[in-house]
């Protein structure tokens, strides 16, 4: 028995933690494919709980819905409430399982792997918006919840989604859903493009929103239209950024090479006068990603194959809205952000856009001052 | 886990009562010697992880139980467990080995008994990433752990039960949970 006890409160021991930076070994874009490598989490402050000046990685926590609808927006009543909502609950802090390699944190388990890479594209995509002028305050660290459950008492709380990623604002923080379904590619969360992408709806919305975790178009009587433009403009302007730091128009492919997401920047697409009536459709049955696709390659062919060039658009669009926080309103449409990146772009580029502009513009999405396109 | 193996060693405890439609219920007693049992197990391991969830992977597990006297009796057991995580792009290969050996007690209530195990656990944990890229040889861990089970289990048979069992098993900081269903023979 007195052996018993020893094991039981050896057993019951935290691991040594690995405080400050650390090499850990990751899975990493190598041209368009990904694999496994050896790397410097620089903002790294605890490798135990995967936390540091880039973010922290939580797990466990669960998003139970009649939770969230009794005690989350629902029952909010002022601002302060909404600061204090909390989406995700029963989270704790990771631990992640590894061993040391010589200077290396080696992953011992595939929670740890996917949790150590998606710190290290966190990590590098900060650094990418940061070079891009995001606003400081835009790049305060992120909180991840990893392997999140949504579910409801009626499920009896089996996880209702999976394989997928989000930024949720009342929480100000990215949502990793479980790994259940995409078996061919590499995981969403290990994933560059994905990680950038759900970082841009963070630092938009911190830069829109610097105040509140609220969305604007809740506290105001915005139409469908306005709605659905912003949550378009939203989902293009993510896949822009993660193009341009991946390098890569269909970056989400190495995730889902099954599938046709139809996500492609790399394909041209029309503004067209189907994806205008789609836009007052009711908030959820509307695809902001058709449009936000439409967003995403015009931007991209606007910008061309050379790198700087793309940068130099991204910095652009970077810049855009932090003006567009002055332009929103209940009247707000996708053609307001275009309209300000146009005339933000170096001449190349801002004439390049607008010859593009002029071809796949169609019907209402022909308002675009700049270029002088009007119906 | 181990609770399943103990059980399942210990569990379906030894010789079942006499079975009569007509025979009025035993009354619970504990100081019915259990005799020399093996029993096997099928579970459902779930393995705590990084994230602070488990992962769901099969088990099996073997073992036996030697009576001690009176209620008690020793269980061992070795007890297996395999999960291949991720995609097709990447992953981590792991097994976990057991090696169990304690105590047991045990009630009987007529064909039916409960047992309780506290055991010493320790266990030979290998893991290998997989993917492209670098070379990841698998490591290999062993270390000291403790588990500890209940089980209940009918007597089907003279010889043979079948039993339940859930346990709760050290590895590491972390505990792994068993549910386990399994079938005992009385030696």
């Amino acid at each position: 028995m007195r052996l018993l006890a020893v094991l039981l409160v050896l057993a019951a021991c935290t691991p040594e933690d690995d405080l400050g930076p650390q090499v850990v070994r990751v899975l990493a874009r190598q041209g368009k494919e990904y694999e496994l490598r050896d790397e410097l989490l620089t903002t790294l402050e605890s490798a135990r709980e995967v936390r540091g000046g880039s973010g922290t990685v939580r797990g466990g926590g669960s998003i139970v819905v009649e939770e969230t609808l009794l005690e989350g927006d629902l029952a909010r009543e002022n601002s302060d409430d909404v600061q204090q909502s909390v989406l995700v609950s029963g989270d704790a802090a990771i631990t992640a399982d590894y061993v040391h390699d010589g200077e290396v944190l080696v992953p011992r388990d595939y929670e740890t792997l996917l949790v150590f890479t998606f710190y290290r594209h966190l990590e590098r995509a900060l650094a990418f918006y940061d070079d891009l002028g995001a606003p400081r305050r835009a790049l305060q660290p992120f909180t991840a919840f990893f392997y999140v459950r949504f579910t409801t008492t009626l499920a009896w709380g089996a996880p209702l989604v999976s394989d997928n990623a989000a930024y949720a604002p009342l929480d100000d923080a990215m949502l990793l859903f479980p790994s259940m379904g995409l078996d061919e590619g590499v995981p969403l969360c290990a994933n560059e493009g994905v990680v950038a992408h759900e970082l841009s709806h963070g630092l938009k919305h911190r830069i829109l929103h610097p105040d509140t975790r609220d969305l604007v178009y809740a506290d105001e009587s915005w139409d469908r239209v306005a709605v659905n433009s912003y949550r378009s403009d939203d989902e293009g302007l993510a896949d822009f950024f993660a193009a341009v730091f991946t390098g890569d128009g269909n970056f989400i492919t190495a995730s889902v090479p099954e599938r046709d997401l139809d996500r492609d920047l790399g394909v041209s697409r029309q503004f067209s006068t189907r994806l205008y009536d789609n836009l007052g459709d009711d908030l959820l049955s509307y695809n902001p990603y058709a449009l936000g696709s439409a967003l995403a390659s015009f931007l991209w062919d606007t910008a061309g194959p050379a790198a700087d060039d793309r940068l130099a658009l991204a910095r652009v669009a970077v810049a855009a809205l932090e003006e567009l926080r002055d332009d929103l309103g209940p009247g707000y449409r996708i053609t307001q952000l275009i309209d300000l990146i146009v005339r933000r772009a170096p001449i190349t580029l801002s004439e390049r856009g607008c010859a593009i502009l002029q071809s796949r513009l169609e019907g209402g999405f022909r308002d675009v001052p700049t270029c002088g396109i009007l119906q | 886990v181990t609770a399943l193996l103990l059980f399942a060693l210990l569990g379906a405890d030894g010789a079942p009562a006499p079975v009569s439609a007509n025979a009025a219920p035993a009354p619970l007693v504990a100081d019915a010697a259990p005799a020399s049992v093996v029993a096997g197990h099928l579970g459902m391991l779930a393995l705590q992880n990084a994230s602070t969830t488990r992962a769901a992977v099969a088990e099996v597990g073997v073992g036996a139980r030697l009576p001690l006297g009176g209620a008690y009796s020793v269980a061992l057991a070795y007890r297996g467990a395999m999960r291949n995580a991720g995609t097709r792009v990447v992953g981590v290969f792991t097994t976990v080995h057991r090696l169990t050996a304690g105590p047991r007690y045990e009630l009987r209530w007529g064909r039916v008994h409960f047992g309780a195990t506290l055991a010493v656990a320790p266990f030979l944990e290998t893991t290998r990433l997989r993917g492209p890229g670098l070379d990841t040889e698998t490591l290999t861990t062993f270390g000291p752990g403790a588990e500890l089970g209940v089980d209940a289990a009918v007597a089907a048979t003279a010889h043979t039960s079948f039993f339940v069992a859930i346990s709760g098993a050290t590895r590491r900081n972390y505990v792994d949970l068993l549910a386990a269903i399994g079938v005992a023979v009385t030696l």
